[in-house]
């Protein structure tokens, strides 16, 4: 990411995407958008099951998931990608998990079927193929370990007491230990478990804790990068932001409520939300309802609202963000097509000529004191000898970008399908004639 | 140290000149462009026949770049176009917009993007799926001979013109980024020196940078200064005829990167980067004072190739 260090700093070190720059079309109808770890593609999830997944390059569908065979039958409703982006997982309304390997994404590399529609699927931990999935009108989510030829699901079932928390809606999975899951429940229930391994060496739940934060639907649960904050979408009109305490040995967890965020004037609900990098200094979300276009923007420290992302002609659904090229995708409800927020950064004329320099406004000549002074060329070849003294390192590669994002996680890419440029010819050819 | 590992038995036919000869990315081919095709060499077993890719060009190729994925070559042709072929599949594109010679070619990390430089004084960005042409960039005000993209961070791209400007572009809008320059090149009297090759570093925060007057230098794009000059001796006042070749080179011992440069005189000169020490001067043999038109390293193998024909892969030993 050498280019963020030619840029404007100031626009660069931007915290979240302000303009409009991209909408996708896509007639399949979009339901929901993930991007990939470092942003490269983004993954749409279909009406009729499709998943596309669009470069990020050139903003074009490069692949179809089960182009083959083994595609969803029905509206796709969660995607989720491997942190190395090679691995994706999509769970459907036609009551099926599928696993794709994207270097032969023509067909899924396996499936789980459940006996009523997804609703999330999530990884766990990608490098052993164990990911969360809740099911609808099921009391707990389920595990499932795709590393087995036989994926083996198992029920997500802590010692909770008693009570009844309704159904599992939603589940996340804490950003820095993959061992701590949320799931959020029918009636209000924001429950956390951990997974240890016993000698037995088979996964075991435990629950840390069990909170009833609302009397609606827990919508979303979602954990900030550093793991520190989470936030709650719930179908009571609010959003509860959590400061998210754990002990070191993972033994107890405290919430402590933050702040709550409502739109007092139209009472609207939340369809998605989504934190911003680090810290989360900001929290993002979608309304509900026809008379809203746009995505709010909080600051999550003071609680104010910061920004509306305008520009959509329609109700938005999923949200996502990407923090490598500061993207944040969100999906229209009626046109389905995809719309993309990012940073516009001003081009810079004075890198045409460098030894000219950009002012905000005239300023008056004044000559220097040195500026005409004749320069003694020994001198100068003295200090350009000096510049060479020093030592450089051709080899090494920064870790982290400028914006904090590690530049050393390795990253899939997608192979080029050369059968579809030749189709794409043959086509083309034969309409020409 | 270089030492020869084999030559490549090259049939020359009348006419024909070469100018390029680069190593596939996965190490196991070596692309060769004779006139207006391409001769592919398999490295494992060079005593095969070469495969010859037939290409739709008019006229000669004067560049070659492999995809990433090893499985097509790009070929920039002075008949204004540009070809990609996919190996087993055949031709996939033939990319025509450029309105002079196009003279260099470089793919972006993930192969779906294709940056092309002309006479014409333009960058072309194409868009490698459907063969469309996503952005001009004009900023150049003579030839653009050489385009570089970092094979390990695809956001940016380095431009060398004849105009003697070295330009640095954010690959996602086309805007120019930072210019290498010196102030003191323009008040030479010969004027400004034309550049004729320029090169990232592995971590691409260098740049190594061939003019035509021979010199070879290694800029910080971030500071926007040379860090590193080598010159050849004696000094050639002279402006040469043709951009001879050079590349990087990295010992896999982690020593200093090597600098390996060629020249009209068929010498090829290995400087190390980090003392500019001159480790070795290969003159006379091979190349009998044939122009080196190429210079391209891949681990610890480099090819040479001049203009006649004789091409060399020549292996690194540290001492």
């Amino acid at each position: 990411m050498t280019n963020l260090l030619l840029q404007d700093p100031f626009s660069v070190l931007k915290e979240y995407p302000d303009k409009l720059t991209h909408s996708l079309e896509n007639p399949l109808h979009t339901e929901c958008v993930r991007f990939s770890p470092r942003g490269d593609y983004l993954a749409l999830g279909c009406s009729n099951g499709g998943v596309v997944i669009y470069d990020m390059d050139t903003f074009r569908p490069i692949c179809v998931l089960g182009n083959k065979m083994g595609a969803h039958m029905r509206s796709v409703q969660s995607i989720s990608w491997s942190p190395d982006g090679k691995y994706l997982l999509t769970g459907s309304r036609d009551w099926s998990v599928k696993l794709w390997d994207l270097a032969c994404a023509s067909q899924p590399l396996k499936q789980v079927h459940f006996d009523s529609p997804i609703w999330n699927c999530q990884w766990i931990e990608a490098a052993q193929f164990v990911c969360v999935v809740t099911v609808l009108e099921e009391s707990s989510a389920f595990l499932i370990d795709f590393a087995l030829d036989q994926p083996l699901i198992r029920v997500l079932h802590g010692d909770e007491n008693n009570d009844d928390h309704g159904y599992v809606l939603t589940s996340a999975v804490h950003s820095k230990f993959s061992d701590i899951i949320f799931t959020g429940t029918s009636k209000g229930w924001i429950n956390v478990y951990q997974l240890y391994k016993e000698k037995s060496k088979s996964n075991v739940v435990r629950m840390l804790k069990g909170l009833k934060v609302a009397n609606g639907n827990i919508k979303h649960v979602i954990v900030s990068q550093q793991g520190d904050k989470i936030a709650v979408n719930c179908s009571d009109r609010s959003i509860r932001q959590y400061a998210f305490i754990l002990t070191s040995d993972h033994s107890s967890v405290e919430l402590e409520l933050e702040h709550k965020y409502q739109d007092v004037i139209n009472k609207l609900q939340w369809n998605s939300i989504f934190f911003s990098n680090k810290a989360a200094e900001y929290l993002v979300a979608s309304t509900h309802g026809s008379s809203a276009h746009e995505l709010y923007l909080w600051e999550t420290s003071s609680g104010t609202l910061v920004r509306v992302l305008e520009g959509s002609e329609e109700e938005l659904m999923d949200i996502d963000w990407n923090f490598y090229k500061m993207f944040i995708a969100s999906n229209g409800l009626e046109s389905g097509d995809v719309y993309i927020w990012s940073i516009i950064i001003a081009p810079k004329w004075s890198a045409l000529a460098p030894d000219f320099e950009e002012v905000e406004e005239n300023v008056d000549y004044r000559e220097k004191e040195d500026e005409f002074d004749q320069i003694d060329e020994l001198e100068q070849q003295e200090e350009l000898n000096q510049a060479e003294e020093i030592d450089i390192d051709l080899r090494t590669r920064e870790q982290f970008d400028v914006r904090g994002n590690d530049l050393l996680v390795s990253q899939f890419t997608i192979p080029t399908d050369y059968e579809r440029i030749l189709t794409l010819k043959a086509a083309k050819l034969s309409q020409d004639y | 140290m270089f030492e020869i590992k084999f030559r490549i038995p090259i049939t020359v036919q009348d006419g024909n000149q070469f100018c390029c000869s680069k190593f596939a990315p996965n190490g196991k081919n070596i692309a060769i462009g004779a006139g207006s095709h391409v001769l592919i060499y398999s490295l494992e077993d060079l005593s095969l026949a070469p495969v010859i890719i037939l290409t739709q060009h008019s006229k000669s190729i004067s560049d070659i770049c492999w995809s990433p994925d090893s499985q097509c070559i790009a070929t920039a042709s002075d008949d204004f176009t540009i070809g990609i072929i996919h190996l087993l599949y055949g031709p996939l594109h033939r990319l025509a917009s450029h309105t002079a010679p196009v003279v260099s070619l470089a793919f972006n990390s993930k192969g779906n993007l294709l940056c092309s430089s002309s006479m014409d004084e333009s960058i072309k960005i194409w868009d490698v799926l459907n063969g469309s042409l996503m952005r001009t960039i004009a900023a150049h005000s003579e030839s653009v001979v050489s385009v570089d993209i970092p094979e390990l961070d695809s956001t940016i791209l380095s431009s060398g013109s004849y105009d003697g400007l070295i330009r640095v572009f954010d690959m996602a809008s086309g805007h120019c980024l930072k210019t290498l320059t010196y102030d003191k090149d323009w008040q030479s009297e010969t004027g400004v020196v034309p550049i004729s090759q320029v090169k990232f570093s592995q971590n691409a925060r260098y740049l190594l940078v061939k003019s035509l007057d021979g010199i070879v230098k290694i800029w910080d794009c971030i500071r926007g200064d040379v860090v590193r000059t080598f010159k050849i001796e004696p000094s050639q006042e002279r402006q040469l005829q043709r951009s001879c070749g050079m590349d990087f080179l990295y010992p896999s011992d982690g020593s200093a990167p090597v600098v390996v440069s060629g020249y009209e005189d068929g010498k090829i000169y290995c400087w190390d980067s980090a003392t500019k020490k001159l480790l070795q001067l290969i003159d006379g043999e091979p190349h009998n004072g044939r122009p080196v038109m190429n210079i391209h390293s891949h681990g610890e193998n480099m090819c040479s190739l001049s203009l006649d024909g004789n091409c060399y892969i020549w292996q690194w030993t540290c001492k």
